[in-house]
């Protein structure tokens, strides 16, 4: 019951009187002996009983993406029903213990998403992309929010969002319809509806700002410039055309190495990659250089290389060896369970699972004009922005790398 | 057959059905928002799974040796719409003779550039390369009909790896990582508590251009590595292949074998002061915690694996789930075959953490050594699942990784037997043998901590309720044998 009083308190904080130093001592005494009878983990446990393997990484059960909560196990055949049984009571019955504990485990979590090495900075340049859609609202939360994770908020999310009617199973292996469901019938089959998820997880994607964005960041890092463009989000027809855009990109071979190589840019490394989260999502095209000097010429040979796509200028062979390499992609996705059950939840939070299909085959059709036309749409000036990285930025933002978030 | 066997991907996605019943209206237990949901559904505990009949790939109908005397394990699976071809390779710092540090690094990063340069720019393939203290492994996945210019590759890569001065440079022994991670700590503490080989040589030494090349020729030689080939490649073919792209390749003179060094062990060191603090700027701090470990006796390895199971719960029980002090702490052992080399705790926290996370990984690695903490039934019953059911079936899942697994197995202990024989051995451990086990390999009094974070910051940080202090490390670290 001690953990059940509702509110938090930074302990650090609290007042102090002999009486109160009484009661604190006898709580922490109550805390330990919970502690002592509680069982952790059950789920989890009964899963490993059974040769269950979290797809994730042991021992963490679960897992959250941008836009979605997964729990991914892998099990043998034989053992299946117990994800059913687990996992229905789970959605309906959960009781959330060790509140305070898991508060500070999660703002571990947003500490390592904010640290200096690439944490900080990716943060803020999502967050210049667009701000409508939630992932682009600091995807990994602000210290302020850490004062709102009370039990209040976090049972409300537990009800508004973990009910049966806003989850999909997604199941791979040698196993049938018939097969499962059953199982799925015994087990989910009977938990009641909940009210309808909140309406607002559907967000419409923004308008192009038209204007390029640029971020120079002044904390230390490595030289890099990145260019991105917004694009449609999982679900919009254009949307697979980028895929094999950024293949095209890609690669010691690919349309990023040309100008970087031939202009002696002094570029080490580079890539290119669509994201499948968010409306709208993003392509991004990077490279990083040795020395900051010579970020200059690197930022102008990335925005080269988009061009020879805006004017078709791609040839058929090129193209050819990209379909492939995505054709490999694909088949990698497709023959790995765990890879393709994860990819059918996430299109089916991006859009919904039947777009896996279509957008699959779509990639594997996409012709020059194709390329060309989605190109001169969207990769242009004013959907872009721009963002570099400085090993020795001037100025330098040099309070922001040794005080906590919360702090500044 | 295999019950995880994905057999064509057969493929339910199960949009949830509901039905609009209610639940019965009922008191709201503390820590629960709704109702508790009614059912008669079995308690896990109750749950009878029947043995999925579980049953690897047949080595015996899977190994070839070619005429040459190269082995190979060759698994077809005709649906598979990709294959895999990969080589396991006696290499690595053990295999590195007097005078030769730091080679083993050059060998691998050139025979990957060489087996990308192969492959040609812009190829479909996924390529791995990676290097243990004794073992390297390079494997590249196709679609199925590119398996032979995929197995051509590697061949030549193996047989032509282009080891000459040119190639090779000037190279010098890398230092460990700069900067914060979570790799940083492990690597200073590798160095704090090893020597060379199990620690990286020197940073800065220079590699000379000979050893590179003394290395590689001991090392890539027909009767040394062992090939995996599988997926949807008819064996028959991939058979032939293989004999003609290795025919001719003959050892070099002498025919040096490569020869691994004895146990890592011998090259442990304690330090006389147990912490070591990095300063970094950042408001994160990396941590490992750690002593050098014997090679571990055939006959405990599964007591081992059991106990390293049971402490890595434990560590999470502790640190993460009742304290909330870290993320994530992971107790991991040596990857070597003989199982020496560095036992450690890695894990990360905010400042207020790194005090508390360093005494309670000590207190876990302690307690399993005495008579209170033993394993609980239901503890050995988790970990046998986990290291039977779920690690060991899954390293045999399917004809790629399958193939895989028996080649890595085959370089890194001549056969099969001991990874056939290991789910019996798992099953039979009891909690007396891990109260051994953990006796014997984890030594608390030895245990070395490395912080990476901002030291004063950390210094000046107290946890309001676990309040440890980075003074009282050193002492808590040098009593944590003391019962």
């Amino acid at each position: 019951m001690v953990r059940e009083r509702g509110i938090f308190f930074d302990e650090a904080e609290w007042p102090t009187s002999a009486k109160l130093d009484s009661l604190r001592r006898r709580l922490y005494e109550l805390e330990d002996e919970q502690s002592k009878n509680r069982i952790f983990w059950e789920e989890y446990n009964w899963y490993r009983r059974w040769g269950g393997l979290m797809r994730h990484t042991d021992p963490v059960p679960a897992n959250t993406g941008n836009e979605l909560l997964r729990i991914e196990v892998d099990l043998p055949k034989s053992n299946l029903e117990l994800f059913f049984r687990l996992e229905a009571d789970r959605m309906v019955n959960a009781v959330l213990r060790g509140f305070e504990a898991q508060r500070f485990t999660v703002y571990e979590q947003f500490l390592n998403l904010n640290r200096p090495e690439t944490g900080r900075f990716s943060e803020a340049f999502n967050g210049v992309m667009a701000v409508v859609h939630p992932i682009y609202l600091h995807p990994g939360g602000h210290a302020r929010d850490h004062a709102w994770w009370d039990r209040v908020s976090t049972l409300r999310i537990y009800d508004d969002y973990i009910v049966p009617n806003n989850a999909t199973l997604a199941l791979v292996g040698a196993i049938s319809v018939g097969e499962v469901g059953a199982l799925a019938a015994k087990y989910f089959g009977r938990l009641p509806r909940a009210p309808e998820p909140p309406a607002r997880m559907d967000v419409e994607a923004e308008p192009p700002p038209g204007g390029s964005v640029r971020l120079d960041w002044l904390e230390p890092l490595f030289p890099q410039v990145t260019v991105r463009y917004r694009i449609p989000g999982v679900g919009h027809p254009d949307r697979p055309a980028f895929d094999v855009i950024a293949q095209l990109l890609s690669g010691p071979d690919g349309l990023l190495a040309s100008p970087l190589t031939s202009r002696r840019t002094g570029a080490v490394s580079w890539g290119a990659n669509a994201s499948r989260t968010g409306s709208p999502a993003r392509l991004s095209l990077q490279a990083r250089a040795g020395r900051d000097e010579d970020l200059a010429g690197v930022e102008a040979a990335l925005l080269e290389a988009v061009e020879p796509l805006r004017r078709g200028g791609v040839d058929e062979a090129r193209l050819g060896r990209a379909r492939r390499r995505l054709r490999l992609d694909w088949e990698r996705v497709h023959s790995q369970r765990g890879n393709l059950a994860s990819t059918i939840g996430d299109f089916s939070v991006a859009d919904e699972w039947r777009t896996l299909r279509s957008f699959y085959e779509q990639r594997e059709a996409v012709t020059v004009e194709e390329i060309r036309r989605v190109a001169d749409r969207y990769l242009v000036p004013w959907n872009r922005a721009i963002a570099t990285t400085r090993r020795n930025p001037t100025p330098r933002a040099e309070a922001n790398l040794t005080r906590v978030p919360e702090d500044r | 057959m295999s019950a995880r066997t994905i057999a064509a991907a057969a493929l339910v996605a199960l949009p949830l059905v509901t039905l609009s019943c209610t639940a019965d209206a009922g008191d709201v237990l503390p820590g629960h928002s709704r109702p508790v949901f009614e059912h008669d559904w079995p308690h896990p505990r109750e749950l009878e799974f029947e043995d999925g009949g579980f049953q690897p790939a047949d080595p015996a109908r899977s190994l070839v040796v070619t005429a040459g005397g190269t082995r190979a394990w060759i698994i077809e699976d005709h649906a598979d719409p990709l294959a895999l071809v990969m080589a396991a390779v006696p290499l690595g710092r053990q295999y590195e003779a007097d005078g030769e540090a730091g080679a083993a690094d050059v060998v691998v990063r050139l025979l990957g550039r060489r087996l990308s340069e192969l492959l040609g720019a812009g190829a479909a393939a996924g390529v791995q390369v990676s290097q243990e203290l004794d073992l390297t492994r390079l494997s590249v996945e196709v679609l199925a009909e590119d398996w032979l210019e995929a197995l051509t590759a590697l061949v030549r890569t193996l047989r032509e790896p282009g080891l000459t001065p040119s190639a090779v440079g000037t190279p010098r022994a890398a230092g460990p990582p700069a900067g914060g991670g979570a790799t940083r700590p492990v690597a200073e503490l590798t160095r704090l508590v090893g020597r060379y080989p199990l620690a990286p040589p020197d940073s800065g030494i220079p590699v000379r251009p000979e050893s590179v090349r003394n290395l590689g020729e001991r090392a890539l030689q027909p009767g040394t590595i062992v090939f995996g080939i599988a997926g949807g490649v008819a064996a028959a073919d991939a058979e032939a292949a293989l004999n003609e792209l290795t025919s001719a390749w003959t050892p070099p003179p002498g025919n040096m074998r490569a020869t691994a060094r004895p146990a890592t062990f011998a090259a442990a060191r304690t330090q006389a002061d147990p912490l070591h603090t990095i300063d970094e700027p950042g408001f994160m701090s990396w941590l490992a915690v750690g002593h050098a470990m014997a090679p571990i006796e055939r006959a405990d390895e599964a007591a081992v694996a059991v106990m390293a199971e049971i402490v890595n719960i434990r560590l999470n029980i502790e640190t993460r789930e009742i304290r909330g002090l870290t993320n994530r702490a992971l107790l991991v052992l040596p990857a070597a075959t003989d199982g020496a080399g560095l036992l450690h705790v890695r894990t990360s926290g905010r400042s207020e953490s790194v005090g508390p996370l360093i005494r309670h990984s000590v207190e876990v690695l302690s307690r399993i050594r005495t008579e209170d903490g033993a394993p609980t039934d239901e503890e050995l019953q988790q970990a046998k699942g986990g290291l039977t059911l779920g690690r060991w079936q899954d390293s045999l899942d399917g004809a790629r990784r399958t193939a895989a697994t028996y080649a890595l197995e085959t370089v890194r202990r001549g056969s099969l037997d001991h990874l056939m024989a290991w789910p019996a051995a798992v099953r039979a451990v009891t909690a007396e043998d891990v109260s051994a086990a953990a006796r014997r390999y984890i030594d608390p009094g030895s245990l070395t901590a490395v912080v990476v974070g901002q030291i004063d910051a950390v210094r000046a940080a107290r946890h309001p309720r676990w309040p440890v202090t980075l003074e009282e490390l050193p002492t808590l670290l040098r009593q944590a044998h003391r019962p």
